[in-house]
């Protein structure tokens, strides 16, 4: 448990967040399922699949 | 016809009373504003309502037509709006205590559409915190209850939405989607709900919760006046990036065209797994019905279900997480514990998560469109696996855990079609042994709104489940 409320607080300080220690470990605990989603789309076969987002160059007037 | 009559009309039955002059707008505005205040303290559907506003509103649409002149296909017709868009002049709280005093300075896009097609706009509907759950469950406004039962959720997020319109203190409603914010409430409320394709309506001053997710659409009593509504939501608006520019049919002329020859879809696995057994037996006895009214059904693949939840979670957490950041940091104990917790779950989801799942979400979108809708027209499911849980059960908290898992459960059948983004509707389709109601999902192709319709409208004139009202708006 110890070394999962340090992954979560380094995450969270990575994503620009402030968690107080009172909720670290709840927070701890909601790393497993965000593992179980990380090994489930390391494993997809997605080929050269390209993000279905993406940017839009801004429309301009023609010469 | 007394006030109670009157606001119980379906938006195309007040329209065409209102085209014959036989019903004025201040008449039906009338009528809405005393079910408001008769039911309000018993259902809390509101956060904000704009009495004077829509009496004035009214009054001017009335006189309008005293002149000849009609707006539009709402004209006169009350409507009330989730209180996550803004409408000029009104406040918009999100129903976060962060946004209490934020009062909107333009319409959005879909406010607009509205007032511009003459609805009048009778105030602000309640919602699960910034959007961000699905039960409801709001502890800075109260959670809206269920009009088949007080003592339950609404579902969420747009849960004013269901209870107001199930209720009749509002012909129709606006709610948004990101997981099943629009079809969850309405299954739980019994009553019509539509998330059309992802781009359909403009997203423009209504706050996000997840931008890739995130859809706008009607709430109704009727499959019709969805159709109405969303023939006044729907079109191009080059404010919102993601809105597309495709053409808008007349949803209302194809909703006759009925189900025989329609392909109905039944998925093999995943959408009836876990079922409640009496919400099964309600959909699948819709399914036999349109099976009986000429629809062709079969079993269909669903492909890369068991990876389409995880990749929707890491798209919508870490995007509402870029949403909130800042308030997160400022102003963190003004969260309800249970959204906090999700935002804060946020960061947990590293970049190379977020894309993988943007590019699962790519592929998904090509095989289902190569594997399920090539074989089918449309699929059809339970909107949720259960019928309304009591409001205790559905309070969560991060240390507790209860309530993420009764949304985790609420919105199993819902998000894969965010994910894809596909049209997808909820239908009621009869009630539970203790009287709450069951919501049939539709889903089709994109863009293809037209047979999501046709197939709920028809389903609706064959049975009479959306007749049914509330013993709470009946008392």
């Amino acid at each position: 448990m110890t070394h999962q409320l340090e992954e979560a607080r380094t995450l969270a300080a990575l994503a620009g967040i402030r968690v107080p220690p009172e909720r670290k470990a709840a927070l701890a605990a909601g790393l497993a399922g965000t593992k179980r989603i990380a090994e489930s789309l390391a494993k997809a076969d997605l080929g050269w699949t390209e993000p279905a987002a993406q940017f839009r160059a801004p429309k301009i007037a023609g010469p | 016809m007394n006030a109670h009559a009157t606001a119980a009309l379906s938006l195309a039955e007040a329209g065409r009373l209102v085209r014959d002059r036989k019903l004025s707008p201040v008449e039906i505005t009338d009528a809405c504003l005393a079910e408001i205040d008769r039911l309000e303290p018993r259902l809390n559907a509101f956060i904000t309502v704009t009495a004077d506003e829509a009496r004035q509103t009214a009054k001017e649409r009335s006189e309008e037509i005293a002149a000849g002149k009609l707006l539009g296909p709402l004209h006169g017709l009350p409507v009330a709006i989730k209180d996550l868009f803004d409408v000029r002049g009104v406040r918009m709280t999100a129903g976060s205590r962060i946004l209490a005093e934020n009062v909107a300075t333009e319409d959005s896009e879909t406010a607009a559409r509205l007032k511009a097609a003459g609805a009048v706009v009778l105030g602000k509907l309640n919602l699960h915190e910034f959007a961000f759950g699905a039960t409801g469950v709001n502890p800075h406004y109260s959670p809206a209850r269920n009009p088949w039962d007080p003592k339950r959720i609404t579902g969420g997020s747009s849960s004013g939405s269901g209870a107001a319109v199930a209720a009749g203190e509002c012909l129709g409603a606006l709610g948004t989607d990101t997981g099943g914010s629009i079809r969850i409430p309405a299954s739980l409320c019994g009553i019509v709900g539509l998330k059309p394709t992802y781009g359909r309506v403009s997203k423009r001053g209504v706050l996000p919760l997840s931008w890739a997710l995130d859809h706008i659409g009607p709430m109704t009593r009727t499959v019709e006046d969805a159709a109405l509504l969303l023939r006044v939501l729907a079109g191009h608006d080059p404010g919102d990036p993601s809105c597309a520019d495709q053409p808008i049919p007349d949803y209302t002329r194809s909703l006759q065209g009925g189900v025989r020859g329609l392909r109905i879809g039944l998925p093999h696995r995943f959408f009836f797994e876990n079922v409640d057994p009496e919400v099964e037996g309600a959909v699948r006895s819709a399914i036999t019905l349109l099976s009986e009214m000429g629809a062709t059904v079969s079993e269909v693949d669903v492909p890369l279900i068991d990876e389409i939840p995880g990749a929707l979670t890491a798209i919508m957490l870490p995007e509402a997480l870029a949403v909130h950041q800042r308030w997160l940091n400022e102003r963190p104990d003004d969260y309800g514990d249970d959204v906090r917790y999700r935002l804060e779950l946020g960061s947990t989801y590293l970049g190379v998560h977020y894309v993988q799942a943007q590019r699962l979400r790519e592929r998904a979108v090509r095989v289902w469109r190569e594997q399920v809708f090539s074989q089918v027209d449309l699929i059809a499911t339970p909107t949720t696996p259960i019928t309304a849980p009591l409001i205790e059960e559905a309070i969560g908290s991060a240390s507790s855990g209860a309530g993420l898992q009764v949304t985790f459960g609420l919105i199993r059948f819902t998000n894969p079609l965010n994910f894809l983004g596909v049209p997808a509707i909820s239908v009621p389709c009869g009630f539970s042994g203790d009287g709450l109601p069951i919501g049939l999902q539709l889903a089709s192709c994109w863009w293809d709104e037209e047979t999501v319709l046709r197939a709920a409208h028809a389903y609706e004139r064959a049975t009479d489940w959306h007749k049914r009202r509330p013993p709470l708006a009946m008392s």
